[in-house]
């Protein structure tokens, strides 16, 4: 089938491999392209551990650099040789794939680190254990209800009898690879110069997610390759006819199946993308009279992926919306709050150690992206004469919300939002800048010398794309950091976690964000999901008996354990929240190191309704009995017990 | 032998390999086979036949052409968007989602293309009787692919050697104290007489599985009732007596471990409902 596979770009390509201008030639070279990855990843490797031993970040940041560079600059340069195969360039998208997916699996080898990541381990656990769906989630309530990731991994661990992580690595390089190549297929269908289908792959790859939000194992991970495989196999249904497009529209919809049951938001995405391209197949018909009809295949996707999340939410997941509404509501309220002045925005690269140069072009790569996107649309006219036109009018439009959405990252809320959409939006930007770059720079003679900036510019964008994604504690290991998702998760409460699992297994227990986290993924405990309506923060805040409401709340929903970390009085959290975002607490003013007193925490070792029951060093466990000791307990909020 | 001819027999065989594989797998699984044998089944049975099979089904019309890396991609793609539909439809219609069910669910879906192939492949066979002989791959080839084997192994070497650098922050040796026994799921004040002995089993574990050495103190209220010097091997348990206080009420007991050298305390709390009832 050609669709999957040979795009036009590929037929016009030399069958063998040619020779080629010396150094891309030599460096394209397989052997020498895997070795130079090699020496790259032990680079990078060097660079973690200096910056878990608390090296200084100029250093470790420079050596990480270093290392990334000799690894993709082998894969890029074959991805962009003049004479490279069809085949050869294959193995180029593969390669850069695998190169790309190593800073990720250096950073936690060892299992679980990020948040999600952690969050999707319990989920894992909690399917090989009961072996039903749906269970919800204590870290991250949504996800149970999108088990597709969770059903895929629970199989493959079972069945093959591996370890959890590498099960989960695995599974995370297989997407993050075949995500790649969907870009690389989808270039090769829209794109007329085969090194166009090559920097489609390329640009992709530097977008600010692709390193490693994507590449963490989490549902949208997995999504994502199935976002970008469904709108290639959209596109190649598109430009078949008859068996040939009935079945590659076939496989589409059944990958759109498998999306709705791994995440939400991609699957939004999807029929946001399928509406627009649709719509553009139908607004610019009489541009390109040819080939009516092609918005079809795309009506047939958007109907999937609406109908069929509608479905899922209404059968299955019911809180998705509730859960989602609040991240847009909070981000709009924020924007409108700085754009009227009001505050409540955030600074950029605040408190961050990332050097000046990453953040420098961090803060570049938007303007140079919107520089790009306006020339190309501005010289191409619109694509004018270009076979997929109305394809890439519809892909335009899509990623120039990659421009609308960087005022958000801006706003606390709007950042999580924006930086979940880069990896989608990207796509619809590489595609569209791919091919009139390519053909500008490597179709005329005079503009050749333009060419020894590309390596520069991809490593320019590659450098602060990746700046603008996670912060230092995710992307780098370094010594304990209170209130970091990444650095908090230690040896001690990994084993504390796994000594409460043992001891109590399936509790339900009151504490902070970050022994939550490891608790819930190692001790399979039910963690307390703080808010205004559940204030378990409050036991924390004062030295005082927690109110009769919250008593009447922790005693009937069965929290029987309090966890406490010695070091929440001592610090205030790197990521900024003690229990969850929106907690009213204030940070700390002037001398104080912490919000929460350290009297707070001593009296749990004086109270009667508390027996700490397990010590470690710096984590106490108290087992809670309030009905014991006979504290009184109402049923309404704000509710005054009368004292005997 | 025609090209269409040989790639149908190719992928005809491929597909029944992987299938083939599959079918291992789950038996494996059922068997409780040991991991070594289970991996280099269940991996491409899992998580490339059913895509295979299916894509093979789906492009053996003569006129289609694939290229091996972007179809074997694709294969591994809808093998894994597979897996959350029969997983999603199993427990749908009540059945548990354990590997061996969705093992069986896969077989259930790939084993129909896997047919179909076949039946396929042996057809054409049939159609040409002859078979084309293969050209050897020259000397230079192999020695190409070889280093190109070797260049690969090495990089995965330097992955798996920086892997084995990485590790989790540690922030040094920490001891564990716990109560052990009956205490162990201590809910709430322990019930007891006026001056009963009470046994309070404490668990001191090391990080390192060094011995714990230091002194472990017990208050009744403000009163030290006992201190004792101990060595204990790491996750031994120790049971310390002390008798109940004579008053009725509730009464505070603190158990304080402080370890010879770092002078680490650590503390645990009882609490005691002295009652003649």
């Amino acid at each position: 089938m050609r669709m999957v596979f040979i795009g036009q770009g590929t037929a016009a390509a030399p069958r063998r491999a040619r020779p080629g201008s010396g150094l891309c030639r030599l460096l394209a070279t397989p052997e020498a392209m895997w070795l130079l990855a090699a020496a790259g990843a032990l680079i990078i490797a060097a660079a973690y551990r200096l910056a878990q031993y608390g090296g200084a970040p100029s250093q470790y940041y420079g050596i990480f650099w270093l290392g990334m560079l000799l690894m993709v600059t082998p894969s890029t340069a074959r991805l962009l040789a003049k004479h490279s195969s069809g085949h050869s360039r294959a193995l180029g998208v593969l390669s850069l794939g695998v190169v790309t997916f190593v800073p990720k699996f250096l950073r936690n080898p060892y299992g679980p680190l990020y948040h999600d990541e952690l969050a999707h381990f319990r989920a894992v656990q909690d399917l090989l254990a009961s072996h039903v769906l749906y269970t919800r989630n204590p870290t991250i309530s949504i996800i149970g209800d999108f088990p597709g990731l969770h059903i895929a991994t629970a199989a493959v661990q079972g069945l093959s009898g591996l370890a959890f992580w590498p099960t989960a690595t695995l599974l995370m390089i297989l997407t993050h690879c075949a995500a790649l190549v969907a870009v690389f297929v989808l270039g090769q269908e829209l794109l007329p110069d085969p090194r166009g289908a090559g920097l489609a792959a390329v640009l992709y790859a530097f977008n600010p997610s692709y390193l490693y939000f994507d590449t963490q194992f989490a549902y949208e991970s997995m999504a994502m390759c199935l976002f970008l495989w469904i709108v290639a196999l959209t596109l190649t249904a598109l430009r078949a006819a008859g068996w040939q497009r009935s079945s590659r529209l076939a496989l589409a919809v059944l990958l759109t199946l498998a999306g709705i049951t791994t995440h939400h938001l991609t699957t939004l995405v999807l029929a946001f993308l399928s509406a627009v391209v649709g719509v553009s197949h139908l607004v610019f018909r009489r541009l390109v009279p040819a080939a009516h009809g092609e918005w079809r295949p795309w009506a047939v996707i958007l109907a999937t992926s609406a109908v069929g999340l509608l479905l899922w939410v209404l059968g299955v997941a019911h809180d998705t919306y509730d859960y989602l509404q609040p991240y847009v509501g909070s981000a709009l309220r924020e924007l409108a709050g700085q754009a009227s002045g009001a505050g409540g925005g955030r600074e950029l690269y605040s408190g961050s150690v990332q050097p000046l140069y990453e953040r420098l072009l961090g803060m570049l790569a938007p303007p140079l992206m919107i520089l790009a996107f306006f020339t190309t649309l501005f010289t191409t006219r619109g694509f004018r004469d270009w076979p997929a036109r109305r394809t890439l009018l519809g892909l335009a439009c899509f990623g120039a919300l990659y421009f609308l959405s960087i005022p958000f990252i801006l706003t606390p809320m709007g950042a999580e939002g924006a930086r979940r959409s880069w990896g989608f939006t990207y796509l619809g930007l590489a595609l569209c800048l791919a091919g009139p770059i390519s053909i500008w720079l490597w179709a005329k003679r005079r503009n050749r010398w333009v060419i020894g900036l590309v390596p520069l510019t991809l490593a320019g964008l590659l450098v602060g794309n990746t700046g603008a994604g996670l912060n230092d504690a995710y992307r780098f290991p370094g010594p304990y950091r209170f209130g970091s998702d990444t650095r908090s998760l230690t040896t001690e409460v990994v084993s504390l976690a796994r000594v409460f699992g043992e001891r109590y297994p399936e509790s339900r227990i009151v504490s902070d964000r970050y022994t939550n986290l490891a608790l819930v993924a190692y001790g399979r405990a039910f963690s307390a999901s703080p808010s205004l309506g559940f204030r378990t923060y409050d036991l924390f805040l004062r030295p005082t008996d927690p109110e009769p409401y919250l008593v009447h709340e922790l005693t009937t929903s069965g929290y029987t354990y309090l966890i406490v970390d010695e070091r929440l009085s001592k610090f205030f959290p790197l990521v900024g929240s003690y229990f969850e975002p929106d907690e009213p607490i204030q940070a700390p003013q002037g001398d104080q190191v912490s919000a929460i007193p350290q009297a707070a925490l001593d009296r749990f070792g004086k109270v009667p309704w508390a027996s700490k029951v397990l010590a470690t060093s710096n984590y106490s466990v108290y087992r809670l009995n309030f009905a014991a000791v006979g504290m009184p307990s109402c049923s309404s909020p704000g509710c005054q017990v009368v004292q005997p | 032998m025609s090209a269409s001819v040989l790639t149908l027999r190719r992928d005809g065989l491929v597909t029944m390999l992987l299938t083939s594989c599959l079918v291992v797998t789950v038996l494996a699984t059922l068997l409780e086979a040991p991991v070594v044998v289970r991996v280099p089944v269940a991996v491409p049975g899992v998580l490339l036949a059913p895509g295979q099979a299916w894509l093979t089904v789906l492009s053996r019309r003569p006129d289609t052409r694939r290229d091996t890396l972007m179809s074997t991609t694709l294969a591994a793609v809808l093998s894994l968007a597979a897996l959350p539909l029969v997983g999603v439809l199993l427990n749908s219609v009540g059945v548990l989602v354990t590997p061996v069910s969705l093992g069986l669910g896969l077989l259930a879906l790939t084993l129909p293309a896997t047919i179909l192939v076949l039946r396929a492949s042996r057809m054409a066979e049939e159609r040409v009787a002859v078979d084309a002989e293969r050209p050897e791959p020259s000397h230079r080839t192999m020695t190409r692919h070889v280093l190109q084997a070797a260049s690969v192994a090495l990089f995965v070497a330097a992955v798996a050697w920086g892997a084995s650098w990485q590790h989790i922050v540690d922030t040094g040796p920490f001891a564990q104290l716990s109560y052990a026994g009956d205490l162990t799921h201590l809910s709430g004040p322990l019930v007891v007489r006026p001056s009963q002995p009470v046994t309070v089993p404490l668990q001191l574990t090391t990080s390192d599985g060094q011995p714990w050495v230091g002194t472990i103190t017990l208050r009744v209220d403000t009163k030290v009732e006992l201190t004792r010097a101990v060595r204990l091997e790491s996750k031994d348990v120790v049971p310390i007596v002390v008798s109940s206080p004579r008053e009725q009420g509730l009464h505070d007991v603190t158990t304080m471990a402080t370890r010879d050298g770092t002078g680490e305390v650590l503390i645990l709390t009882l609490r005691l409902r002295v009652t003649t009832k």
